[in-house]
């Protein structure tokens, strides 16, 4: 079988990619070496910057530094990339484009406050707007990640008038970790509920850690909105993070779905045997090694936390093509908290999102590149992470179907 | 033994504990980070002191499988239950059933009293009984003949295209329509089938702890297969267990290089079959079921992608979905009495999102994920290759038979 597209990645880029190649009727395979880093980021999915505005947040980065990925696109083109991935998440864990197009205001599990963009349906996208609003955030006793009293206080300190309550979980595992505590709850929420009965009083909303079910999300939720007749939101936990894996799990079920391959679990690296077009991705599986062809192919493995750029003494390395890292900086950074220049390393791409070396000239014809292994930006000081791998995934994944066409 | 496996590249990020089936169902099981890295880590320093939580591990490698740091997890763990295996408290069952092959040349031999005590209520008790069984487990019958049997009774095809077959205990002893109709798709691509002596693949044992008996059986493999592997011959396995086994377990506690060389000729039946698809589809008329097909976690593990879901695919007419998930069977898990629990509690999820499909029958590649299946979901189950036999044979004949227990 030879695929149109074969994608390298699960992680945001890479499956928006394959949806985007796959509504266009092209045979998509994605090769991924295990489960992506959505298992431990948030699920708040932030567009650009920490403030009320992203879009001229983007025109600001993008103004300053040509090189970053948000200058390749459009403000035209980064709508359409989010609305079409918004549309992919409906059926499994629905997503929604904020009404005025602004960032929503968000709270953190330790009570601090940040803007992000996209939000699942019942992460409380307007938990914070009231600050009258009457919340009643529950813990667990028995859960030692998360505390809704530390969470209400710093809160609190900030002008809201939330109050905390705990409860047992009635899940029996010593040292539980949010994964048991969904599971538990996947089965046995309408315990909870009666748990929750004595201390949801005076309150129009309830928080609850992210904890509220994997399969049974759902129901689960609003099973307890219609028992209490309040709002019910979730508010991200320590790793690993249920909205990050119900996320990941409704968008591989959609790839499914739509018909698309899925090789999981074993690493890649690429036969590049034919000068400037890649030929093949050489999966390591058991037995033998299995070579995965296509006419073009998407990098979209991630950096350095995502394991698609490995760290060694001298130099960062692209694992999968071994393309040239475009470097930035040097380990010494002397503020932990300020830009460090590992974070703006990566891949340097065209304006067709076809990775080029250092004198500009495109490596492989068919090869293009998206999310965090490209260089040029840093989500850790500029909130662009998720905004830039959902917008380069449908860009590359669009240069990729143009360059078939 | 100081397995390192890839333990320095584990991060602690709770992906192998979010993907393992038996910590989401069983609140004693510590999960696969605690008992592989974590645990492992102590090996190193050989503390001596056993786990005995380790032998709620079904072996299913879906948590070696969501690592994103290569960490070996699966197979971390199989040292450990290696190191607890004479605190087991059913010893004697758990090795006894590590023995398939010897069970099953019994039971074909003896197949009417083997069912009754298999399949009719008072002889299913009895050994439920005497096997620490779950009394409501539903144990295969066996065939009247076994499949070795059978095909020794077939005469070989002129073509000089020839494979080799490694049949497994299910296919081999239970099911032998499940080898008949390989052959039969086979032969309609001029590919003529071998089947060499053999014994059980090993993986029973091995999950058991049972590791240096597991090896014996291993090696005999290895001895039997190896001549035609160096004659360019490529193996097909049906059962994804054996098949994961031949293409990974066997390289790796062998640590020969003629375990490696087989395992590198080993191919899943659909995987080799997938080859061919374009000449089999030629072959397949219409059927009008609506199928739902569950991946087994061996054959997920096998890094091969999906090649029965798109073999499936190719008969005009039918509608297939796919299921992602753990049935909890788990070869013999399932049918022991303490585990029974865990496993039903397992097979649950992935149940409702079979019977939310409403589908007329299911296909699922490995024997003992169908018991479950069925039991579970009462719906009929079949392998991938007796459905594309069917619809290649023009059967237009409905469904497949269903998968029964004894009787």
């Amino acid at each position: 079988m030879r695929y149109d597209t074969v994608i390298c990645g699960a992680g945001l880029a890479g499956i928006t990619a394959a949806l985007v190649s796959l509504s266009h009727g092209k045979s998509t395979a994605v090769v991924a070496r295990g489960e992506s880093s959505l298992y431990y980021m948030s699920g708040y999915l932030d567009l650009c910057g920490n403030g009320d505005n992203p879009w001229n947040a983007i025109d600001d980065l993008a103004h300053a530094n040509p090189a970053h990925p948000f200058a390749l696109s459009d403000a035209k083109e980064k709508s359409e990339a989010l609305a079409f991935f918004v549309e992919q998440t409906s059926p499994g864990y629905p997503y929604a484009i904020p009404v005025d197009s602004r960032n929503h205001l968000v709270p953190t599990c330790t009570g601090g406050i940040r803007h992000t963009y996209l939000l699942p349906a019942n992460a409380g996208a307007d938990g914070l707007a009231d600050r009258g609003r009457r919340v009643r955030a529950i813990g667990f006793t028995d859960y030692r990640d998360y505390s809704a009293q530390l969470m209400v206080d710093r809160l609190n300190k900030k002008g809201y008038s939330w109050t905390a309550a705990e409860v047992e979980s009635g899940c029996s595992k010593v040292s539980q970790t949010s994964i048991d505590l969904a599971s538990y709850l996947d089965d046995d929420y309408p315990a909870l509920i009666d748990k929750l009965r004595p201390v949801v009083k005076d309150c129009d909303c309830l928080v609850f850690p992210a904890v509220l079910g994997f399969k049974k999300h759902r129901v689960i939720v609003e099973a307890i909105r219609d028992a209490f007749g309040t709002a019910v939101f979730e508010v991200p936990t320590l790793p690993p993070s249920l909205p990050g894996m119900r996320l990941s799990s409704a968008l591989i079920s959609r790839l499914r779905g739509l018909g698309g391959d899925l090789f999981w679990g074993f690493p890649a690296t690429a036969d590049n045997s034919a000068g400037d077009r890649c030929t093949g991705l050489i999966v390591d599986t058991p037995g033998r090694p299995r070579l995965i062809e296509g006419e073009n192919y998407i990098l979209a493995t991630g950096g350095i936390a995502g394991g698609g750029a490995l760290v060694e003494r001298e130099r960062i390395r692209e694992r999968v093509f071994g393309l040239p890292v475009e470097t930035y900086g040097t380990t010494d950074e002397r503020f932990l908290f300020g830009e460090q220049g590992f974070a703006r390393s990566g891949i340097r791409v065209d304006s067709d999102m076809r990775p080029i070396g250092p004198d500009g000239k495109i490596i492989y014809k068919n090869l293009f590149c998206a999310g965090r292994a490209l260089a040029g930006y840093d989500p850790f000081t500029e909130y662009d992470g998720a905004g830039v791998a959902i917008v380069t995934g449908y860009q590359a994944a669009l240069a990729a179907i143009r360059r078939w066409d | 033994m100081l397995p390192v496996n890839g333990i320095e590249h584990c991060l602690k990020c709770s992906i192998c504990h979010a993907a393992c089936p038996v910590a989401r169902a069983n609140p004693n099981y510590p999960g696969p980070k605690i008992l592989g890295p974590d645990r492992g880590r102590f090996m190193m320093n050989k503390s001596g002191k056993t786990v005995p939580e380790v032998e709620w591990c079904t072996n299913c490698q879906r948590c070696e499988v969501a690592c994103p740091h290569g960490v070996e997890t699966a197979s971390l763990i199989r040292a450990l239950k290696q190191e607890a295996l004479h605190e087991k408290k059913h010893y004697w069952r758990d090795l006894l059933m590590g023995y398939p092959h010897i069970l099953g040349q019994l039971g074909t031999a003896f197949s009417p009293i083997a069912n009754f005590m298999l399949g009719s209520p008072i002889g299913r008790s009895m050994t439920a009984q005497m096997m620490a069984l779950a009394p409501d487990s539903s144990l295969p019958a066996y065939a009247g003949r076994s499949f070795q049997s059978w095909h020794r009774g077939q005469g070989h095809t002129a073509s000089s295209n020839k494979v080799v077959y490694f049949v497994g205990c299910f296919a081999n002893y239970n099911r032998p329509e499940i080898g008949q109709a390989l052959v039969a798709l086979l032969k309609l691509l001029d590919i003529d089938v071998i089947v060499p002596k053999q014994v059980c693949c090993g993986v029973p044992l091995l999950s058991n702890g049972f590791r240096d008996r597991a090896l014996k059986l291993m090696s005999y493999n290895v001895q039997n297969l190896l001549p035609y592997v160096k004659q360019g011959y490529s193996i097909i396995c049906s059962c994804p267990s054996c098949g994961l086994a031949l293409k990974k377990e066997y390289g790796r506690e062998l640590g020969t290089s003629e375990a490696a060389r087989v395992g590198a000729a080993v191919y899943d039946s659909s995987e080799y079959l997938d080859i061919y698809g374009q000449a089999l589809e030629e072959h397949l008329s219409a059927q009008s079921w609506r199928l739902t097909y569950h991946q087994p976690c061996h054959s997920l593990a096998q890094g091969i992608g999906t090649p029965s879901l798109s073999l499936l695919r190719k008969i005009p007419g039918v509608q297939v979905s796919f299921v992602d998930g753990c049935c909890g069977q788990s070869g013999t898990y399932g049918l022991k009495e303490e585990k029974s629990g865990v496993s039903r509690q397992i097979g649950r999820q992935l149940i409702e999102a079979i019977t939310d499909q409403k589908p007329d029958l299911v296909a699922t590649d490995c024997g003992t994920c169908s018991l479950q299946l069925s039991r579970l979901s009462d719906l009929p189950v079949e392998h991938p290759l007796v459905l594309l036999e069917k619809a290649a044979r023009g059967a237009a004949a409905g469904l497949g038979d269903r998968y029964r227990p004894a009787v």
